[in-house]
């Protein structure tokens, strides 16, 4: 199958990704990003990581939804976000932590996606932003649930660890996504 | 344009690392170990004496608050996700352990903070 020589340049075809109109393409994608974010996620359940934090991880499953926002758009990063929290927490978690992580995840895309949007949109910051935000709306409504402040000390160390764990995350991001740009997409 | 991301990241780290830092010199004096249940004060321990405690919310639920040595971790609870018991030990002030299904808070306070001094159990 031979490489169209003129690609149409629509703004997220610049690197030779599925185009619009191709919906069934993007959709099995979708599918594909969704069930990496879900494998992300039971990899970071495998890896006892403690740090006395309540509330940090390694926020493996942010890196596909971060791919996804870059490779293939914002409502379906939106929609793959939303997904994954929910599957994954029928999958390997517990019902009751569903509601911090759902709101993590909400926050977390939404500073994701203004940053994308309206700032320069950079991978590294927006992986970083994204894990940062997560953290901070997780905490925020852990203490508003458990009616106690005192989890606000550990502030400065959750923003240190989002910013960390969400610069290492755009930097696989960023590692892989070269890749799905040389794919040759059946139909184009 | 990456210059200026690059300068705010490590801004934000750096301030962060500062504020860690600061978390981590404030005190390691003789201390109390407070336990709120769903937000209200419920009882507080010296840090200094070993003591077991069996920490109970309304709906049933039950954390094993163990202090011994200078530090205090919850040893085992019978919430569904186990993160009480995951958190570890804490020893210096302000750390805390939440439990979220119980919603019961363990955090090390300085004695100069208590306002009203309470009857410990």
């Amino acid at each position: 199958m031979k490489k169209p020589d003129k690609k149409i340049q629509d703004n997220k075809n610049k690197n030779n990704l599925p185009k619009k109109e191709n919906r069934v393409y993007r959709l099995a994608f979708c599918g594909m990003i969704l069930a990496f974010a879900l494998i992300l996620g039971y990899v970071e359940s495998l890896i006892p990581f403690s740090f006395g934090v309540p509330g940090a991880k390694l926020g493996l499953a942010n890196l596909a939804v971060v791919l996804c926002l870059f490779c293939i758009g914002e409502k379906e990063a939106f929609v793959i976000s939303i997904c994954r929290i929910l599957i994954s927490s029928f999958l390997f978690g517990n019902l009751y932590g569903l509601l911090y992580s759902l709101s993590g995840g909400v926050v977390s895309f939404g500073v994701m996606f203004l940053y994308y949007r309206f700032g320069k949109g950079k991978v590294l910051f927006t992986s970083a932003l994204g894990a940062v935000s997560h953290n901070l709306a997780q905490m925020l409504v852990a203490s508003f649930v458990v009616k106690t402040f005192v989890i606000l000390y550990y502030l400065p160390l959750l923003v240190l660890f989002g910013m960390v764990t969400g610069l290492l995350n755009g930097m696989i991001v960023t590692l892989i996504m070269p890749a799905f740009t040389k794919m040759k997409w059946i139909g184009d | 344009m990456k210059k200026n991301e690059l300068v705010l990241c490590l801004t934000i780290l750096f301030v962060s690392l500062i504020g860690c830092i600061v978390f981590m010199i404030l005190g390691n004096n003789t201390s109390y170990v407070s336990v709120a249940v769903d937000g209200n004060y419920d009882s507080r321990y010296s840090l200094n004496h070993d003591k077991e405690v069996l920490i109970k919310d309304k709906n049933g639920g039950w954390n094993l608050l163990v202090i011994k040595n200078g530090t205090a971790f919850i040893d085992s609870a019978n919430c569904p996700n186990q993160d009480c018991v995951k958190q570890g030990i804490i020893s210096r002030n302000n750390q805390s352990i939440i439990c979220l299904p119980h919603r019961v808070t363990v955090t090390i306070t300085n004695p100069k903070d208590e306002a009203v001094d309470e009857e410990t159990r």
